[in-house]
């Protein structure tokens, strides 16, 4: 369990905050994401926790333990913090052969010999490394070598799990394995983790809550599909998923929908029944995927948005098209399945439900 | 940095129930890279500084160091400096500047026509041209100028009676005791050092660069002026102010030809100011200041030049496959004049330095000719028999052998912990640590003995005598490279592999200890060898300070050189060469065998 309450951290020679007084906390058994741009202070806040980094103020406690406090000014050395960590650049020793490597950890603990060797045997098994322990580290493929870091994070039983960008340095499809092998294995250890990475895909597939940073501030906190389709602003929209966001104005109420003017047309949506009539302006998100691209004659049906639009562009991208129409003047991007090949020039209806309209901001 | 940036030490036996973590900042002192940083701090003010400013205070003091009253301010006087300002100075700035400059301007233009064609050319046998280059290194430079003093003498120099016996000519046709034989003899000697770094620069460089020009319809000659050079300006500054402070400080040649050719220098203007009567201590105090000016000067155009190369990015530690110019035929040309450059700087020297230790002694040496060769009746093996049985030389090489190998450990170990503490950490004042680390480079060879004899004459350490003036001093002077290899070195070991020793529960020594220090083999190793080798050949801070029984190998030569025994000297300087190479192709060997493999 990590608890972390009004973190700050301004780096020497900068006058703006790194982190800016955030709240974050880690429940047992949980996988929560730190998710954002570089600079935001992902890693700032992951190194804090391991003590790494010294915070300027701020608490931070791992199994109710006060590791680090301004005010009470305590400091917990990083080697007494007893965190398992993976780096982004695994930092395997190359010095050292695998077993070695793994067992590092447990030598200062003083364990005994024979301890020693079930419990890093125990750690390669869980990683699928069991018959490379007398391999020398550095020939190792990146994958077998993040599976190193990872069974050396995990031998000294710590009570949290640290993951700095693990899988960045792997290509795609090694990538889409590992975090498979990662969750899995901090699901069934059990561990509380927290894992920083800056690939939106990665973060809403491993985590069960994601948290979204920029500028060192917390934008958003919640479970991945929560924020993948009610994000709490436009920057999260943007930044998670791809995203068509437009300005309604001058929206009123009608049917039990609202109707608002935007730079595509007027567009019809389910508002937030709490929000009034006639009241501020509203950003829109539309996904890519609620894009439909129907026959043009549809343009003006009551049972969704459909509005009049020309094809610019078309990629296929396996098993999609990514397709950019042009709407009254403007660009909207859809995502189309691979059986209509939509053509440049195309005159067609483009449809959007009235429930595909998020209210942002 | 703020107030909490200090480790707290924390029970660990007890964190686990009831916190009691030391709290405040009492323990900020104990805390390990702090207590390092600091002394460290104080070593270097120690061996550096201090003696420095002793030299400083003695060219404004009327009073002889050692005397009680050496410290007393009473005694301070400008006298010295109104005596230096006269004409007999600008002579010997001439004298030196021109010296200096020369020998730079010709061991570049050798280093790097030697680095280009090893690196950018197919040259054909570009390994025997590296390895004689580096040879060349361990050749100690006493040994090289007294063999050229046989070859190009005006009277027993062997190229003037080849001259003779072969054209009859009458006239020496060479004369080594001029300024452009100092700079000849000195520059052969040097050029290995900007042979090193200008292949460096070419190696390293990013061949894309040079290939975008090209595909960009620039022709070879033009890519090279106009992206090539530009891009390795940087290193080749660095390359010539380098060389240039090598050419102010060095000792041998200005010594055993400048002072018989009356080519008055600063080296040498110290050198008869403290060593013959009568003497006049203030005199070379000042002298010694005024170089070390020169010195200060050229060291900061080093830094700036260097670190405009960071800003370049070109020379970036990454391994690339160089372009290399298809040079046709005029390879076997540009093998042809390498070998010949190489023959005058090793080849002859030491062709020479045999035929002198096999004459009879106190004969004289004779000039090498086929009749003189296969007159075995004259040939002697009597000089290598001395050179092993002699007190002085058994003493030199024992000496200079125990000082090297204490010198290179010290030197190492306290080197790898500097550049650790400069590179890694965050401490405020780590920059003061680097610039007193590679501070000696500004400090001349003869003035460093110098500074370091008065001090100890000066302060109540009785050190005065025996080797441990010699260890100080060999400690101070050798820091600046090792430091700067180990700190990039350092550089190139990733922050997060120790990070992931202390994440792991690893104490500040067990990190550094099984990671920072096993990482660093290769650049350990390679400081080490250094430091072996120029302690083994140091002279000209050693030549001030030896006293007798701590003679050291250089010394002993130079004194052998002095008493007119040169074929002694000679079959001493070959048994130590042979020494030399055998210890070195087994530093080879070793870091072949242990270095740890580049990823």
């Amino acid at each position: 369990m990590i608890k972390i309450e009004q973190l700050t951290k301004t780096y020497p020679g900068s006058t703006v905050p790194a982190v800016k007084a955030i709240d974050i906390e880690v429940r047992q058994g949980e996988l929560v994401t730190l998710l954002g741009p570089s600079g935001c202070g992902k890693t700032t806040t992951l190194r804090s926790i391991a003590g790494l980094e010294t915070p300027d103020s701020g608490r931070i406690s791992i199994d109710d333990r006060v590791v680090f406090s301004s005010s009470e000014r305590i400091r917990v050395r990083t080697n007494r913090r007893n965190v398992g960590m993976v780096f982004q650049s695994y930092a395997i020793w190359p010095h050292m052969t695998v077993f070695e490597n793994v067992a590092y950890p447990l030598k200062s603990g003083k364990v005994p010999r024979a301890e020693l060797n079930d419990r890093v045997r125990a750690a390669l098994q869980l990683v699928g490394l069991s018959d490379f322990g007398d391999r020398p580290a550095p020939n190792l493929s990146g994958g077998q070598q993040q599976r190193v870091a990872l069974a050396r994070a995990l031998v000294s039983e710590p009570s949290i799990l640290l993951f700095d960008e693990p899988l960045s340095n792997l290509d795609a499809k090694l990538r889409d394995s590992m975090r498979q092998e990662i969750r899995e294995v901090q699901q069934r250890l059990g561990i509380a983790s927290l894992y920083v990475t800056h690939d939106q895909v990665e973060a809403l597939a491993i985590s069960d809550r994601v948290i979204v940073m920029s500028d060192g501030d917390i934008l958003d906190v919640g479970d991945p599909q929560r924020i993948y389709e009610r994000p709490a602003s436009r920057f999260v929209a943007e930044f998670i998923g791809l995203a068509n966001i437009f300005r309604v104005t001058e929206t009123r109420e009608v049917d039990g929908l609202r109707v608002g003017v935007s730079e595509i047309g007027e567009l019809r949506f389910r508002g937030d029944p709490s929000a009034r009539s006639g009241e501020a302006d509203a950003d829109i998100l539309i996904r890519l995927e609620d894009v439909h691209l129907v026959p043009v004659d549809r343009v003006g049906s009551t049972d969704s948005n459909v509005l009049a639009g020309t094809v610019l562009s078309a990629l296929f991208l396996g098993t999609l098209w990514d397709c950019l129409v042009e709407v009254n003047g403007v660009r909207v991007r859809a995502h189309v399945p691979r059986a209509r090949h939509p053509r440049a020039g195309e005159q067609v209806g483009v449809e959007i439900g009235f429930d595909k309209c998020t209210v942002i901001g | 940095m703020s107030p909490l940036d200090v480790d707290i030490p924390v029970d660990r036996g007890t964190t686990q129930e009831a916190p009691s973590y030391v709290r405040g900042l009492r323990s900020r002192l104990a805390e390990p890279k702090v207590l390092i940083f600091a002394a460290l701090l104080l070593l270097l003010l120690w061996l550096v500084v201090a003696p420095v400013g002793v030299l400083i205070w003695g060219s404004v003091s009327s009073v002889r160091p050692g005397d009680d009253d050496f410290f007393s301010i009473g005694a301070l006087t400008l006298d010295n400096f109104s005596r230096a300002f006269d004409s007999e100075l600008v002579a010997v700035l001439a004298n030196t500047a021109t010296f200096a400059i020369g020998t730079t301007v010709l061991a570049f233009l050798i280093g790097t026509y030697l680095a280009w064609a090893v690196e950018r050319t197919n040259t054909p046998f570009k390994r025997i041209i590296t390895i004689m280059v580096l040879a060349r290194l361990i050749i100690p430079g006493i040994l090289t100028t007294i063999s050229w003093i046989f070859l190009a003498s005006p009277r027993i120099g062997m190229i003037n009676s080849w001259a003779e016996s072969l054209f009859g000519v009458n006239e020496p046709v060479v004369d080594v005791f001029t300024l452009p034989g100092m700079i000849f003899v000195e520059a052969l000697d040097v050029f290995p050092v900007s042979f090193l770094l200008m292949s460096a620069a070419l190696r390293s460089m990013d061949p894309s660069l040079e290939e975008a020009s090209l595909v960009a319809g620039r022709g070879t000659f033009s890519t090279t002026l106009r992206v090539t050079l530009p891009l390795i300006m940087p290193a080749i500054l660095a390359t010539l102010i380098y060389m240039v402070i090598r050419g102010v400080e060095t000792f041998e040649t200005p010594t055993l030809i400048g002072l018989p050719a009356d080519v008055p220098t600063f080296v040498v203007e110290i050198w008869k100011r403290t060593s013959t009567i009568p003497t006049d201590l203030g005199l070379a105090a000042v002298y010694a200041v005024l170089v070390l000016a020169l010195a200060v000067v050229l060291v900061w155009g080093y830094n700036r030049a260097t670190r405009n190369s960071r800003a370049y990015q070109v020379v970036s530690g990454k391994a690339f496959l160089p372009r290399r110019t298809d040079l046709g035929r005029m390879r076997w040309v540009s093998a042809g004049f390498a070998g010949f450059l190489l023959f005058l700087s090793i080849v002859l020297p030491l062709i020479v330095l045999i035929w002198a230790s096999v004459q009879p002694p106190f004969r004289g040496v004779q000039p090498l000719t086929p009749a003189a060769l296969v007159d075995f009746e004259n040939l002697s093996v009597q000089n290598y028999r001395d050179a092993f049985s002699s007190e002085l030389t058994r003493r030199a090489v024992w000496n200079s052998a125990v000082l090297a190998v204490s010198a290179a450990t010290i030197i190492t170990g306290l080197m790898a912990v500097t550049a650790w503490v400069t590179v890694k950490t965050r401490i405020r004042g780590r920059q003061l640590l680097d610039q007193l680390a590679f501070a000696p480079v500004a400090v001349p060879a003869i003035m460093f003995g110098l500074a370091v004899l008065w001090m100890y004459l000066s302060v109540p350490i009785p050190v005065y005598g025996s080797l441990w003036i010699l260890l100080i001093l060999y400690v101070a002077r050798f820091t600046p490279v090792p430091f700067r290899t180990l700190s990039s070195s350092t550089t190139q070991i990733s922050d997060e592999l120790q990070e992931a020793a202390e994440v792991s529960g690893a104490s500040w020594w067990r990190s550094f200890r099984t990671i920072m220090l096993p990482l660093l083999r290769p650049g350990l190793l390679a400081a080490w060898v250094f430091v072996l080798v120029h302690s083994f050949r140091e002279l000209g801070a050693s030549v001030l300070v030896v006293s007798f029984g701590t003679e050291v190998v250089g010394v002993a030569i130079f004194d052998l050189w002095e008493n007119g025994s040169f074929g002694l000297l000679s079959a001493f300087g070959i048994t130590i060469l042979t020494g030399l190479i055998i210890a070195s192709l087994v530093a080879s060997w070793v870091s072949s065998k242990f270095g740890v493999k580049d990823q």
